[in-house]
């Protein structure tokens, strides 16, 4: 073997260092995703050889009511979550970016439901909180308010998830604070100098230099929230009820693939939720040069 | 300093490059989807270890390991670890790694590990979805064992032995014969001041007495309940089909009921649902369906009928103390046809493991039904022992919620029929028949339309499955 040009070298030890990350990503990440491609195309009840079947998964999907109530679910989770996230964030971020005291304390508060808000854990707390003799109703017959089960009945159900969904802004709000952090007090002194008062200065400084992280955050949260799984499986008892009305799609996904041994649909359906997430997630980056300041 | 810095620098490599191969997503902390994928790969990569352990390790340790799973509450943990630990002290060649489940879980979990080859060696396995396993070739064949006498099958009826035929091929042995059936909660009726037949009743009866229990527990001011809406429970379903001369499916694997059946029971339940204190309302419903043993409203007293194997009456027993706990029969059609049928749970071994676990498991599965050590615990733990034997054996050591469950499977055993074994996409039918009740609680449908839709989607599952 010649001998190797120290850029050559220099290229193998580089490599060498990312083997590791590489053999991870072929392994559990790019394999799996040609190979649920494939699936997506067969039938594949797992516990037999899959058999190709060309479009068939998807065209069952054009005409399955289910499908689209999924869509409908989870579209509306994340229609309504997101948007309160970031208000809520972006409120509390404000109130917390002055250095008072314990101010650390408070931001360590607000931002613990987003660490582990997703766990199952939380969920079942959450059902506790929010089921016919939950906490949530004890607190209203207190006020002579007889509560309803806010889980299971089909109109509520769907709402104490956006609720916890909501209470975990936690990571959206470092991420404003951080940034609020960043801006450059002469922008505010040279307001002042010229009279503008705080409401002015919000909106005419701290939101416009704010919009990249905002963009950051509705983008991660809405990429988030569309594979939301853990609490609607929890809540639900993994079954989308009441009447479907917490069937998000990763959950009817969950259900077709090991529930019923549709694993060749359940990838079919996969694949669509990552062409819908890329498309939501595309049209948001086309907004955004209509609403976003850069320096 | 520098070789402090150098050990640091490749302890530092060895950690990170280690928790790669932990299978974490590297995604953000919200994603929930990450942990879940590293569960399951740890999941995985244990019971290969164990598979890899067995190969090597019988020469060194001559200990081949088996994995047991099965569904139950805590208590019935308790009993099938006590049995286990029995089987490995007069095995010290076998070591029983325990894998129980709650039942709702036990399925989902079955299914996935199936999927990925790595089902556990012995696992309890149940008629109503023995179908999909067995069809889906991923239950071990116990004909070779029956035969050469490693599973023992002289004590056990041969109508039992055969209802661990399916499609031909033996794949799983009875744990006990028993019996869905109701439950009454006699102190509530005798509060309420209701009678009721001691053991037989019909359809109609059924909602007579509910509805006087709803109208007399009013009086009374007592905040009581007939009974559980059992038109969530597939089961019960069957039970009325079968007797109106139908059921769930016919031997070739086809639906069999039609949908005048599923709209009379439709129309059923939601009659006694307006009527108001017979059954509870759907949101109710929807949660006690989610509740484990121990907060179910029959348990807590405030429902009088339950439905529940009769095996898991001492369970329910152990919880309500003196309650008057009266099994009962499930009702019959109006001309007094049963829908009765030989239940139970039953106990199955992996097609995927290699012949020394097979070995092992079939002596565990023969250890399991047939041997005092192991009844000894297991008493009725999941009904009348098949071994016939062993059943007389227990009758002694039983207490009087389980001697009353006895002697309720014995009374009835004579008039169970046999039921017909759900063909392969019967989960697809299960997933229907929840939605279409759960439309006509809600009242998003009526009953007509709901079984409409019910028997289309059944018809379209059974079809879509047998391509």
């Amino acid at each position: 073997m010649k001998e190797l040009t120290r850029k050559q070298k220099q290229g193998i030890i580089g490599y060498l260092f990312l083997s590791p990350w590489l053999i991870g990503f072929f392994a559990l990440t790019a394999i799996p995703m040609l190979a649920s491609l494939y699936f997506s195309f067969s039938r594949y009840d797992m516990l037999t050889p899959p058999r190709f079947a060309g479009l068939d998964n998807y065209t069952k999907m054009a005409s399955d009511p289910k499908f689209y109530k999924s869509l409908q679910v989870t579209f509306t989770y994340v229609g309504l979550s997101v948007p309160f996230v970031l208000v809520f964030a972006l409120i509390v971020a404000l109130i917390l970016q002055k250095n008072r005291r314990a101010v650390g304390i408070y931001r360590a508060i607000y931002y613990l439901p987003s660490l582990f808000g997703g766990s199952v854990a939380v969920a079942i707390l959450w059902k506790e909180l929010f089921n016919k003799e939950g906490v949530v109703n004890q607190i209203l017959g207190n006020f002579g308010v007889e509560g309803i089960s806010w889980i299971a009945t089909p109109s509520t159900a769907i709402y104490t998830l956006i609720l916890l969904g909501i209470w975990q802004f936690g990571a959206s709000m470092v991420v404003f604070l951080a940034a609020l952090k960043q801006i450059p007090m002469t922008y505010y002194e040279a307001a002042m100098i010229d009279g503008a008062g705080k409401v002015r200065r919000l909106f005419y400084i701290t939101l416009p230099l704010l919009t990249p992280m905002v963009f950051f955050n509705v983008v991660m949260q809405v990429i988030s929230a569309f594979q939301s799984f853990t609490p609607a499986y929890i809540i639900s008892n993994g079954t989308g009820a009441p009447l479907d009305s917490t069937l998000f799609y990763t959950l009817y996904l969950y259900l077709k693939a090991f529930g019923q041994f549709q694993m060749g649909y359940a990838s079919a359906l996969a694949w669509i939720l990552l062409l819908i997430i890329g498309a939501v997630t595309g049209v948001l980056f086309i907004t955004a040069k209509k609403w976003v300041f850069y320096e | 300093m520098k070789i402090i810095k150098k050990y640091v620098g490749i302890l530092l490599a060895v950690v990170l490059i280690s928790s790669l191969f932990s299978g974490c997503g590297g995604n953000s902390n919200e994603n929930a989807e990450g942990s879940q994928d590293s569960t399951s790969n740890s999941d995985n990569t244990t019971s290969d270890d164990s598979q890899n352990t067995t190969d090597d390790s019988d020469q060194a340790t001559d200990q081949v390991e088996i994995r047991f799973a099965w569904w139950g509450d805590t208590l019935r943990h308790e009993v099938y670890n006590a049995v286990c630990d029995e089987f490995e002290a007069e095995n010290p060649d076998v070591k029983v790694i325990r894998e129980p489940a709650s039942w709702g879980d036990y399925w989902d979990k079955l299914a996935t590990q199936t999927a990925g080859m790595s089902a556990p060696d012995v696992m309890g396995m149940h008629p109503q979805f023995v179908s999909d396993y067995a069809g889906r070739n991923s239950l071990a064949d116990l004909e070779p064992y029956m035969d050469n006498g490693v599973i023992d099958t002289s004590n056990i009826p041969d109508t039992i032995v055969q209802d661990g035929r399916v499609g031909g091929t033996m794949v799983m042995v009875s744990q006990g014969v028993t019996f869905t059936n109701m439950i009454v909660n006699d102190d509530l009726m005798k509060e309420v001041g209701v009678e009721y037949p001691e053991l037989d009743w019909t359809w109609s009866e059924y909602a007579e007495i509910g509805k006087e229990f709803a109208d007399k527990a009013q009086e009374k001011g007592l905040d009581y309940i007939f009974s559980d809406d059992l038109s969530s429970y597939s089961n019960t379903f069957r039970y009325m089909v079968r007797s109106n001369g139908q059921d769930l499916y016919t031997a070739d694997g086809e639906i069999g009921f039609d949908e005048q059946i599923t709209t009379k029971w439709f129309q059923y339940w939601k009659d006694l649902r307006d009527y108001g204190g017979v059954i509870p309302d759907a949101a109710t419903v929807t949660e006690i369906n989610s509740l484990p043993l121990e907060q179910k409203p029959f348990t807590l007293g405030k429902i009088a009928v339950a439905i529940f194997p009769v095996n898991q009456l001492h369970l329910y027993q152990a919880q309500m103390g003196d309650a008057n706990l009266v099994p009962h029969r499930n009702p019959t059609g109006d001309d007094g046809e049963r829908g009765e049928y030989l239940e139970g749970a039953h106990i199955a071994v992996s097609a995927f493991i290699d012949d020394e676990n097979k070995d092992a498991a079939a002596r565990f599965v023969n250890f399991f039904v047939n041997s005092e050590d192991s009844l000894k615990h297991l008493k009725m733990e999941q009904g009348v022992p098949a071994n016939e034997v062993l059943a007389e054996y227990i009758k002694p050591l039983l207490n009087e919620s389980q001697q009353k469950a006895i002697q309720y499977v014995s009374e009835t055993m004579p008039v169970a029929g046999t039921g017909v074994y759900a063909p392969v996409g019967a989960s697809a039918v299960e997933a229907a028949y929840k939605d279409a009740f759960a439309r006509v609680q809600f009242g998003t449908q009526t009953p007509e339309e709901s079984a409409e839709q019910f028997v289309q989607e059944a018809l379209a599952a059974i079809e879509d499955a047998k391509n």
